[in-house]
């Protein structure tokens, strides 16, 4: 029974980190506008399929990967600069439904430069799984994790204590007086969507030798990234990190214990639970303002 | 204002000309009327299915056509939607006046028209999976691909053979997936086989070692995925990584190298049913599907990517409805659907064929292969 | 006090159809400290807002040490060396009090404000300035009083060292004796040196500081002067000083 729970504990596990990734993208985007990116889970996905098809090119592994990476910031700058920064001004909603509208377009683009099948990485290193008390685990789901965590500890870093950080998380507490300390808020939009492009693209590579990918699978990973998102508390990458694993741990435990075919159905009746007991998700912060 | 009455001028002739030149046709040509899900979830089907069709109807009128006939194919796109299915039949029949139609590419489209079939009286052949479609039999409804209970048949006969009692079934949570857990559930006792874990997933899951390891704490002593797509490579991945040494069955829905190539060295002694074109390459030179199957690869592959069995199945059709047409002699809708029911000893790329007023399909058992994935290729069992 | 540090000639802008300003014209000249007073909704944050960038002008021209700047986008004029405490105070209130003033000289930040020293040093002189702000360094800047988010706002536009300092309204919502307070602490700054245009309601306190002063209506300049001039004229006191004075 312990090795059971242990097993399903690491299962949780890896696919949160997975989610988790995907989540912190999310947070990226949202502190620098208050907009929700649903176009992060494409990110993911062109990262993983620039990644395979640099590599089927022949290039060595980690220059395929830096490559990937290239190719989905210059993605995201476009996003920026063709879709979200035309409708400056409009409200957020309408931005969201733009990146609802853009995640579209690039699957499309997707499903037309690859097709619909589904590519597939190596293993960074091997598939030997790892025994651990009666449980197993594969290098590769030690990869995701280790880097989960270097990734939110530099992003956690990156908005506590560099000027930069801040200064994006002022763009977003208040466009207008972002503006009027001299931050250059374009910028800092374009350097936000091409962070977290990087991101997404880097969890894409790390995940393809797991859950391979294709055209379409930026749809499940950025619904659930979202949902790590929200639960975790928006905004706050630790939140992401947390609403991840969590999301992945009541899945594998869900489907456990429970039933394999209500998983996704307990997972999202937790969220809700969550949701309904503490709105601003788990690590969210209150609205704390004085006028 | 000139170039305004140019336009309407020649706007006009275009109307004129297209109603002339679609008079003239009505009479010289067969319309073979199709509505498959090209595009959506389910265009993996509707594809390869509608790029068949296309291939070889140029190809024949280019050899000029069938009984002196031109063959003309209208194709509306469903995008697997039941509701869209419905309008176009009934475009089919009552605006384009096609003679017999070919499709659709799911069970769902499929069954959704089949009352219009009945009302319209026009013989259909279907390219989905479904045992429904068939089972009762309807007058004017027909199907070529082999169902998920042959599927599973085959693969517990083997299994039988290998002495084996207790088996645990996994499946994904698609239409194709549940109806073959439906089926496996309902044909299990028939083999002497017990049902000890019944675990599901859903499509786009990343990992299903949970429900694994569940597996792996029962007594089972093969396992069998029915499933679709990227998920059974990872099911497969999984059963490795967690050091189950129980054989794999797979069904006929992961039949592609994507699937070896996806798996890995974890696919090595999965075994599976397949229809013969997914290894024609394979088969020996004195099997009787060797000839069509190696003739339709090497169409296919001339032109487009790698061959599937879906896409097979719409040359199926579409030679079992030219070989009807020929034997009616024309295309009179209650001649050529005898003609089709009457379909006997075709050789077609899925199977033998012979159909009757019973059996609308026409396919036995043994129309499907077991194969055994040995070093990353497709070897046929016995 | 010949050439002007702010000259603005013939200035309109407007929202949507509606004009707010209309051919308006000022100067400020180094050193200064001119207050636009005026009734709500005569267009002096507007005004401000168009100096520093945020809102778009339709005509005019807008000089800063005889170069135009009407052109520019808001960050590049802080880097000219205007910086603004915007109406509403606009603190960034999730962030810590430090940071909030750290933020405001992100204009320095390849410049006079590059090592860490520098910026604790800057951030130390606005401590003393507002003693009060040091206390809470810690503290996100939504939990501070309204007063303390006004010295924060004004202290964050400090940080940037601007040659010329906007005040959008700094009395707006505080008790009495804090207003008094902070118009004490503008003053101060004024004889420091930091050139001062200061929009306000509270006219007879704005005209009590002030070396100018302009009143506005709806968006245009209806009477200047120097400040003790205005602060008697009669039709002044009738208009915006009420009759006590």
């Amino acid at each position: 029974m312990s090795d059971y729970i242990l097993q399903f504990l690491i299962s949780g596990i890896t696919v949160g980190s997975i989610y988790a990734l995907v989540g912190l993208g999310f947070t990226i985007i949202y502190n620098a506008s208050d907009v929700v990116n649903f176009a992060q889970g494409e990110f993911v996905m062109i990262g993983a399929m620039s990644a395979v098809s640099f590599s089927i090119a022949g290039i060595p592994l980690i220059i395929a990967i830096i490559m990937a990476m290239m190719v989905t910031v210059l993605v995201g700058f476009a996003l920026n600069q063709f879709a979200i920064k035309p409708a400056k001004g409009a409200s957020v909603v309408t931005t969201i439904i733009i990146t609802i509208g853009a995640s579209i377009f690039l699957r499309g683009a997707a499903l037309l430069i690859w097709g619909k099948d589904f590519y597939s990485l190596p293993a960074f290193s091997g598939e030997q799984p790892i025994h651990i008390a009666g449980a197993t685990i594969l290098p590769q789901n030690l990869w995701v994790m280790g880097i989960s965590v270097l990734l939110v500890s530099a992003v956690l870093w990156f908005f506590k204590y560099t000027l930069l950080g801040k200064a994006i998380l002022a763009c977003s507490c208040n466009h207008t007086a972002a503006q009027m300390v001299g931050i250059n808020v374009g910028k800092m939009m374009l350097l936000s969507y091409g962070l977290s492009a990087m991101l997404g693209a880097l969890a894409g590579v790390l995940i393809v030798p797991i859950t391979f990918s294709s055209y379409d699978a930026g749809i499940m990973l950025g619904l659930k990234g979202f949902s790590a998102a929200i639960l975790g508390g928006i905004g706050n990458p630790i939140g992401a990190i947390v609403g991840g694993l969590l999301l992945g741990i009541l899945e594998s435990l869900g489907a456990g214990f429970i039933s394999s075919g209500y998983k996704d159905a307990i997972a999202f009746a937790i969220i809700l639970f969550v949701l309904f007991v503490r709105p601003s998700g788990l690590l969210g912060h209150e609205h704390q303002e004085r006028v | 204002m000139r170039s305004k009455i140019a336009t309407l001028l020649s706007i006009t002739s275009l109307c004129c000309s297209i109603m002339i030149s679609s008079q003239v046709y009505a009479g010289d040509t067969i319309k073979i009327g199709s509505f498959l899900a090209v595009t959506g979830g389910a265009s993996f089907l509707g594809d390869p299915e509608l790029k068949t069709l296309q291939m070889y109807i140029d190809k024949l009128n280019k050899e000029g056509g069938v009984l002196g006939k031109k063959i003309e194919l209208v194709h509306y796109d469903t995008g697997g939607n039941p509701k869209k299915a419905v309008n176009f039949i009934k475009r089919l029949v009552k605006k384009d006046r096609v003679d017999v139609i070919i499709g659709g590419s799911t069970s769902g489209t499929t069954l959704a028209v089949a009352p219009l079939v009945k009302k319209f009286k026009i013989p259909m052949i279907s390219l989905a999976g479904s045992i429904k479609i068939v089972e009762p039999t309807q007058k004017w409804l027909f199907k070529v691909p082999h169902t998920d209970r042959m599927a599973a048949a085959k693969v517990f006969a083997d299994m039988q053979k290998r002495g084996f009692t207790k088996v645990a079934l996994i499946s994904g949570s698609g239409g194709f997936d549940k109806s073959g857990r439906t089926q496996s559930l309902a044909l299990a006792s028939k083999y002497n086989i017990q049902i000890v874990a019944d675990e599901s997933y859903g499509n786009k899951d990343t990992d299903m070692t949970a429900q694994l390891t569940k597996i792996r704490a029962s007594d089972a002593q093969a396992i069998l995925n029915f499933g679709f797509g990227k998920a059974p490579a990872i099911v497969t991945k999984n059963i490795k990584q967690l050091g189950i040494k129980l054989p794999i069955y797979q069904s006929h829905g992961v039949a592609s190298k994507k699937y070896i190539e996806l798996s890995g060295d974890a696919a090595n002694g999965v075994r599976l049913p397949a229809a013969a074109i997914v290894v024609a390459n394979e088969l020996a030179d004195n099997d009787i599907q060797k000839k069509v199957t190696m003739a339709y690869k090497t169409q296919y592959e001339a032109k487009y990517d790698q061959v599937s069995s879906f896409g097979a199945h719409a040359y199926d059709a579409l030679m079992i409805t030219l070989k009807a047409i020929k034997q009616a002699k024309g295309v009179d809708k209650k001649a050529l659907r005898t003609a089709i029911e009457r379909t006997q000893n075709y050789v077609g790329a899925g199977g033998i064929f012979n159909m009757s007023a019973d059996d609308h399909m026409g396919l036995k058992e043994d129309s499907f292969k077991l194969l055994e994935i040995v070093d990353g290729r497709w070897q046929i069992v016995n | 006090m010949s050439s002007s540090l702010l000259k603005i000639s013939n200035l309109s802008s407007s929202y949507g159809p509606v004009n707010v300003l209309n051919k308006l014209s000022i100067e400020v000249h180094a050193g200064e400290l001119v207050a636009l007073v005026g009734a709500n909704g005569a267009g002096k944050t507007t005004l401000l807002r168009c100096i520093s960038g945020v809102q778009k002008i339709t005509s005019g021209h807008i000089y800063f040490s005889d170069k135009e700047i009407s052109h520019l986008s808001t960050d590049q004029i802080v880097s000219c060396g205007i910086s603004q405490s915007p109406e509403g105070r606009q603190v960034f209130a999730p962030l810590s009090v430090a940071d909030n003033l750290l933020l405001g000289a992100y204009s320095l930040r390849k410049k006079t404000l590059k090592t860490k020293e520098q910026q604790t040093h800057a951030i130390e002189n606005i401590y003393q300035l507002f003693p009060i702000l040091k206390e809470k360094q810690a503290h996100s800047a939504g939990t501070l009083s309204g007063g303390q988010q006004q010295m924060l706002a004004i202290g964050r536009a400090l940080m940037a060292q601007p040659s010329l300092l906007l005040l959008d309204e700094p009395s707006m919502g505080l008790a009495p004796l804090l207003v008094k307070e902070i118009f004490s602490i503008i003053k101060k700054l004024n004889e420091q040196g930091t050139t001062v245009l200061l929009v306000e309601q509270n006219a007879k306190m704005a005209l009590s500081i002030a070396n100018r002063a302009y009143v506005i209506e709806t968006g245009q300049v209806t009477l200047s002067g120097n400040a003790d001039e205005l602060l008697g004229n009669k039709a002044i006191q009738r208009a915006y000083l009420g009759h006590s004075l």
